[in-house]
């Protein structure tokens, strides 16, 4: 699932450096998203796993992230 | 109780639009009013933002069209705005929080040609310069395949007409694709596109407006 993610962060904005992301990789501090960016990834990641971010929840890491989607979609990391 | 929500949203849309034409005197210019009727896809209206009377102008002006409009999720919290902004075509948007929802619900309501206001500063701006546009509704315009107008209006004086340029429809750029970048870009191009119709269209409404006050004071 991390793949993906990374993947998806490398459509949205091809100007992420993805090479050493983990789950610790800080979405703002270190990937620099801003409000855009994450919109995108949002959309990006519903389109995908099939279920929508229907309660504004708020990311610190790329971790933080995963750990959603793994709620969402009952899929195991 | 629907029924009396229903009501009044509809009285309280009635007063608010004879107000508007009462007391800020919309003076509309279409630029191609046939192309906005005929479209066979849906409508973005986007328009600067400079009061809290813009999307109240911009129902009143285009009550043609039956517009949806975003409006920020806090004000639709405010017990005494929720009903009226329920009943009259209102989207909530979270502007600080992470919030897809009005996106799809966008998509949703405005359908195959259906129409919505979007004010993409996203806050009002009191200066004369016009603010980043943000990419929301461009986003909306890729997703469901709308067109874009873009639309100026000179600003608020009690009893003074207030000028609205309504543009022809436009398309986003051919090969737009949901990436910041050309977001980013096409965002740019139509915010020029809004500060252009006000170039456009001020020096005629400053005129008037100076020709109003000279009358005014003639007639003191």
């Amino acid at each position: 699932m991390l793949q993906k993610l990374i993947e998806i962060l490398g459509n949205v904005n091809p100007d992420i450096n993805t090479t050493g992301i983990t789950e610790t990789t800080r979405l703002r501090e270190d990937l620099e998203l801003d409000s855009l960016n994450m919109m995108l990834i949002a959309v990006n990641i519903e389109d995908t796993y099939g279920f929508r971010f229907d309660d504004m929840p708020d990311f610190g890491t790329v971790g933080e992230l995963l750990a959603y989607i793994e709620k969402k979609t009952g899929d195991a990391r | 109780m629907k029924i009396l929500e229903k009501a009044w949203g509809g009285f309280a849309r009635g007063v608010v639009k004879t107000v508007m034409r009462v007391v800020y005197r919309p003076d509309v210019v279409f630029e191609d009013k046939e192309a906005l009727l005929t479209s066979d896809r849906p409508l973005i209206f986007i328009s600067n933002h400079t009061s809290c009377l813009d999307p109240l102008l911009l129902l009143t002006v285009l009550k043609g069209f039956k517009p949806y409009s975003l409006a920020a999720k806090d004000w639709f919290e405010k017990k005494s705005l929720h009903c009226v902004m329920e009943q009259n075509r209102c989207i909530p948007v979270d502007r600080y929080n992470l919030d897809t929802s009005w996106l799809r619900r966008a998509k949703e309501v405005i359908g195959e040609r259906g129409s919505i206001i979007i004010f993409p500063e996203g806050h009002t701006e009191k200066t004369e310069e016009t603010d980043e546009f943000k990419s929301g509704f461009l986003m909306l315009a890729i997703i469901a395949n709308a067109r874009i107008v873009p639309v100026w209006h000179s600003g608020y004086r009690m009893f003074r007409k207030t000028k609205a340029v309504i543009s022809a429809p436009q398309d986003f750029r051919e090969g737009t694709r949901m990436v910041v970048s050309d977001l980013k870009n096409e965002c740019e191009r139509f915010r020029d596109c809004v500060i252009a119709l006000g170039e456009e269209y001020a020096p005629d409404s400053c005129a008037a407006a100076k020709e109003e006050d000279l009358n005014a004071s003639k007639a003191d």
